[in-house]
């Protein structure tokens, strides 16, 4: 029995990207393609997405034109593969407040937002210290906010405090303090409903934005590698992306990071008319397959 | 009309505007961090959880931030070009004046006022940043998705006659310096006064 289907979702991409930021060490070992993707589930009459995208109108060409991200397409479009409006999305969990995570916030009219209220606090906290910090803040969105303040006023901004278990039935949301943001959110999908679930998803944000992150480069001698940046701690990441891994069982490739450009490769996919892909982990039992 | 990122990046802004693109950088930083400060505030009145890092100084600090800039801002000098960009940055600036005397005040319970406030300053700035390369809402320098590229604002080159000038090479959000470091702002300043 598995309650819900999830897909990861390409939206854009960046060609040539540096190794490095991937995963803290290899500082000279070239590039790799760096797909920017949102993760879709559905089941249990919830349609949930985990992230949103950016606000192409506001960044798309500076994006393009200096970083090289290429081939950005919108929610609308993207969704459509899986047969899902922006207006569908009922739920939406924000990992972190970074602009390719949260950007799209204004995109979704009928969903509710859910947050760590430490990935707010801190943030505004950052600012409060000075230009000389500004790597701090680095990559968020100050309209982000004001959106935030119009959602949580309608009551769509759930800000969570920390961990919290069957957000919605078997999907819970855990915080990861001072790794990669201040408050990092991962989202724990137990598929089978079970509270010691035999089939667990992870959906990381950017905890990990590649397997290595949970292997290292050496297939021989493996080990945990953070990736190559964070606000707070390696260690905290570290302690993370293990916790990750034991909550799956071991199998670290149930753990999700949606920066990763072989998850088409690992899991059935196909590749659309744009040039996009959309990866498979799981379907629901009766969701036919959007890949076949 | 607005200035066109490929106009900066070519060196062919003049030099009053590249002037003033340098004297409302930290304007547009103070107001864009009164923005936030507000934002929190009204996050925290709404969602009722407290505020564990900064207290109720929210307000407070969107008053100092704005503060230090509204003396620069009535006194700054405006090129003819520069006018549209600087009636957005003054939108802002009065709704986030607006905003601070709306969340001392106990007038607004639902925070509607507030809201208002906030959308309408983050409008203006947005808006301010589309129209004039040089400032930004959000520092994509140090960004990890977006960190694939090496950055240069600024490198002297040397004209056809051998003059030395600035040339804002990116002036995109990323390095729309509204917290841009000192030696990049004293780089342009320098490159500037060579091009003088």
């Amino acid at each position: 029995m598995a309650n819900y289907s999830i897909w990861v979702l390409d939206y854009a991409a960046v060609n040539k990207f540096p190794q490095s930021v991937m995963l803290y060490g290899p500082q000279y070992h070239g590039i790799r393609n760096l797909p920017y993707a949102y993760v879709l589930m559905k089941g249990k009459g919830e349609v949930i997405l985990v992230d949103t995208g950016y606000d192409h109108k506001e960044y798309g060409k500076y994006l393009a034109d200096l970083y090289g991200v290429s081939n950005f397409h919108p929610a609308r479009e993207v969704l459509a593969e899986c047969g899902v409006k922006p207006e569908d999305v009922t739920t939406v969990f924000i990992t972190h407040a970074h602009f390719d995570h949260m950007g799209g916030l204004d995109l979704f009219p009928n969903a509710k937002f859910y947050i760590q209220k430490r990935e707010l606090d801190k943030w505004v906290w950052a600012l409060t210290l000075g230009p000389e910090f500004r790597f701090l803040v680095g990559a968020a969105d100050p309209s982000d906010i004001v959106k935030a303040v119009r959602f949580a006023k309608e009551g769509r901004m759930i800000v969570v405090d920390g961990d919290r278990e069957d957000v919605l039935p078997g999907i819970d949301l855990h915080l990861a303090a001072d790794t990669h943001t201040y408050g990092s959110m991962y989202v724990t999908v137990r598929n089978d409903g079970a509270r010691e679930s035999a089939d667990s998803w992870i959906l990381a944000g950017d905890l990990a934005y590649t397997y290595d992150n949970f292997t290292g480069l050496d297939k021989d001698d493996k080990y945990l590698v953070p990736i190559g940046l964070a606000v707070g701690s390696q260690s905290n990441l570290l302690f993370t992306s293990a916790a990750m891994v034991k909550a799956v069982g071991g199998d670290h490739k149930r753990v999700i990071p949606v920066h990763e450009d072989r998850l088409k490769t690992m899991f059935p996919s196909r590749t659309t008319t744009a040039g996009l892909h959309v990866v498979e982990l799981t379907l629901a039992d009766g969701e036919p397959s959007k890949v076949s | 009309m607005p200035i066109s990122d490929e106009a900066a990046a070519d060196g062919s802004l003049p030099e009053p505007v590249l002037r003033y693109i340098i004297a409302i950088r930290p304007i547009h930083d103070g107001l864009r961090r009164a923005l936030i400060h507000l934002s929190g505030f009204a996050l925290e009145q709404i969602t009722k959880t407290g505020h564990r890092f900064i207290g109720h100084g929210l307000v407070e600090s969107a008053r100092l931030a704005f503060a230090e800039i509204s003396d620069g801002l009535r006194s700054i000098t405006v090129p003819d070009a520069s006018t549209h960009h600087m009636t957005h940055l003054r939108g802002a600036a009065t709704a986030i004046e607006s905003g601070i005397r709306t969340a001392l005040s106990i007038t607004d319970p639902e925070g509607d006022r507030l809201l208002h406030a906030l959308e309408q300053a983050n409008h203006h700035l947005r808006a301010a940043n589309r129209c004039l390369p040089g400032t930004t809402n959000v520092d994509l320098t140090q960004s990890c998705c977006a960190g694939a590229a090496s950055h240069t604002t600024v490198r002297p080159t040397k004209t056809p006659n051998g003059r030395r000038h600035g040339q804002l090479l990116d002036l995109g959000p990323g390095l729309r310096g509204s917290q841009q470091i000192p030696a990049e702002r004293d780089a342009l300043r320098t490159a500037i006064s060579r091009h003088t």
